[in-house]
């Protein structure tokens, strides 16, 4: 059998079983094993195991664990809290400025979290009822928020960061410090729009005033403790990723420790959080691993690298096409599972293109994030939805689509300008 | 038969806990290793080995327990839009199959780790372990999740 067919069969059979509501790491091992009999037979199965044991043995997806458990310290320990008050209180008496606190909140958010969804659900349950409460435009608070949690994905630290950076075998310091310069453009481009479309109902209302401008820095100082630790280690080269992510723990411990909320009982509950969240991520991860030996087992990888040449798009058109499919798959497939299937292919056109891998996998990671929140099947639109079950399906929608513009818009600038991508990676060189 | 399914969930509450402590291990190992590296000038050969192990006690240590709450990701728009008369069979279908994937998985799993204790297989390491010991727990965490969901089947079926 060619690999086309192969390579349609095998998309399609975990196409099928995805839809059908199969697990998503179920449905990777189902196409492996099936894979492994059909192209190698049982003397495969070794090779099976060893995926799985690779994965379950990878240094640098322990990083996905203690990003999440970073997260989850600050999280549950309710040091989120005072940040939030903190930056509420430093933005001051700006019209909308509840809009404007949503963004700088996010971004600050994103430098401490890598997770969309988990930013989404908390903001979805402490800024919009308040923003609701004030009288603020339903939809435009609803799209502020969403492009808020999107750039956790974007902005040091990344869960997508590290997984793309494993999987496709590119410096995963360097894809985490890529991040940083478009989660800021986005921030900016969103700041704008929001200011812009901005109505006569978004008044101002009384600030919190709690506090004094100075005492609100002071209490947001921790945190650079934090995005020191993570972000300064790396850049400093004195941790790797993975050391810079158990620091990142350590800071978050500190900060809970200065605010007084560090407590045992915390402490346990996150790290069950944070194991809890890894099986699930890190079990596709290591189902779907084989997948990408399979291909070029089956002669894929250098069937779909000469097929591309052959059909002369040029590099900008196929980046293109490139970018275009994940748009529109992750609209209704997790972005999880699409990332594990489209690495494997998409890595050996990347290096046949000469693209930059940094440049290339950054604009793919933000589309990936694009797709998270796309109508109609985003998990960040459904992690808006569940944190705030009076919004409509009809309303979060509708303040999803000009979010997408913008991160579209983004990407436009960064396909145009790469240097913003490539520029902080470089130093690291 | 409900004392084998206690002492089924005990055991994966159990490795779950486990798991909780290889993460904390895992923290303390990387701190540790930046302290020396960087303070004392005297890095360490085994911390990072010892964090790998760490990892796959994590997963698939922690994967019965995520079974057992139904944990896992699924896209289940269909499902949901479908009626109960054919979206609870399908469900239960889906739980079946999960079952027997993650058995045959675990299944050839263990015929691998039988081969590398047989072979005396070693890990490739500066400190190396007995390969099969990581090769048993994957094994043992895809067994006991095959077990979990096809409890789930059998419960879905009541």
């Amino acid at each position: 059998m060619s690999w086309p067919i192969l390579l349609g069969l095998a998309v399609g059979l975990l196409l099928v079983l995805l839809f059908l509501g199969v697990r998503v790491f179920v449905g990777f091992l189902i196409l492996n094993l099936i894979g492994v009999l059909v192209l190698i037979g049982p003397r495969g199965f070794g090779l099976f195991t060893n995926s799985l044991f690779e994965t379950a043995t990878s240094p640098s997806l322990m990083t996905v664990a203690l990003f999440v458990l970073m997260g989850e310290v600050l999280f549950r320990s309710g040091s989120v809290d005072i940040l939030f008050d903190s930056v509420d209180r430093l933005i001051g008496g700006l019209r909308g400025r509840l809009y404007v606190v949503t963004i700088g909140l996010s971004t600050v958010f994103g430098a401490l979290s890598g997770s969309a969804v988990a930013v989404a659900a908390m903001l979805g349950r402490s800024v919009l009822p308040m923003m609701e409460e004030r009288g603020y435009s339903r939809r435009l608070s609803a799209g502020t928020i969403l492009a808020g949690a999107s750039l956790a994905p974007i902005i040091p630290p990344s869960l997508v960061a590290i997984l793309v950076g494993s999987l496709a075998d590119v410096s995963i310091a360097g894809l985490l410090i890529a991040g940083l310069v478009p989660g800021l453009l986005i921030a900016g481009i969103t700041l704008a729009y929001v200011l812009l479309r901005m109505g006569r109902a978004d008044v101002e209302r009384p600030a919190n005033t709690t506090g004094t401008a100075r005492r609100a820095a002071l209490r947001l100082s921790p945190f650079l403790l934090v995005i020191f630790s993570v972000m300064g280690m790396i850049i400093l080269g004195i941790a790797t990723p993975s050391e810079s992510a158990a620091t990142g723990v350590l800071g978050a411990l500190i900060v809970a420790a200065i605010f007084g909320k560090l407590r045992l009982g915390m402490v346990m509950e996150a790290v069950s959080g944070a194991v809890r969240t890894t099986v699930v991520i890190l079990i596709i991860v290591a189902s779907a691993k084989l997948f990408s030996q399979l291909l070029s087992f089956a002669g894929a990888t250098r069937g779909l690298v000469s097929m591309v040449s052959d059909l002369g798009l040029g590099p900008e058109l196929t980046f293109l096409v490139m970018m275009a499919i994940p748009f529109i798959l992750c609209m209704f497939i997790d972005w999880l599972a699409f990332m594990l299937l489209a690495i494997p292919i998409y890595q050996p056109i990347v290096t046949a293109m000469d693209y930059d891998p940094i440049w290339f996998w950054t604009l793919f990671m933000i589309n990936l994030t694009v797709g998270s929140m796309t109508p109609p099947f985003g998990y960040t639109l459904f992690a808006l939805k569940g944190a705030n079950p009076s919004l409509s399906t009809g309303d979060i929608f509708a303040a999803a689509w000009p979010v997408v513009g913008i991160f579209l818009s983004a990407m436009a600038v960064l396909w145009a300008a790469p240097w913003l991508v490539t520029i902080l990676p470089g130093l690291l060189r | 038969m409900n004392a084998v399914w206690r002492a089924h969930d005990a055991t994966s509450q159990a490795l779950f806990a486990l798991a909780g402590v290889a993460l904390i291990t895992a923290t303390g190992l990387y701190l540790f290793e930046v302290t020396a590296r960087y303070i004392f000038n005297a890095p360490t050969t085994w911390s990072n080995e010892a964090v790998q192990y760490c990892l796959a006690i994590i997963v698939f240590g922690a994967l019965p327990e995520a079974t057992r709450g139904l944990a896992h990701v699924a896209i289940d728009i269909v499902p949901t839009s479908l009626p109960p008369r054919i979206a609870g069979p399908l469900m239960r279908f889906n739980a079946a199959l999960a079952s027997v994937a993650c058995g045959a998985s675990a299944w050839i799993a263990t015929r691998e780790a039988l081969r590398q204790f047989d072979r005396g297989l070693m890990t490739n390491a500066a400190h190396p372990i007995p390969r099969w010991w990581i090769t048993a727990i994957i094994a043992f965490g895809l067994a006991s999740a095959a077990l979990h969901f096809l409890r789930h089947a059998a419960d879905r079926a009541r």
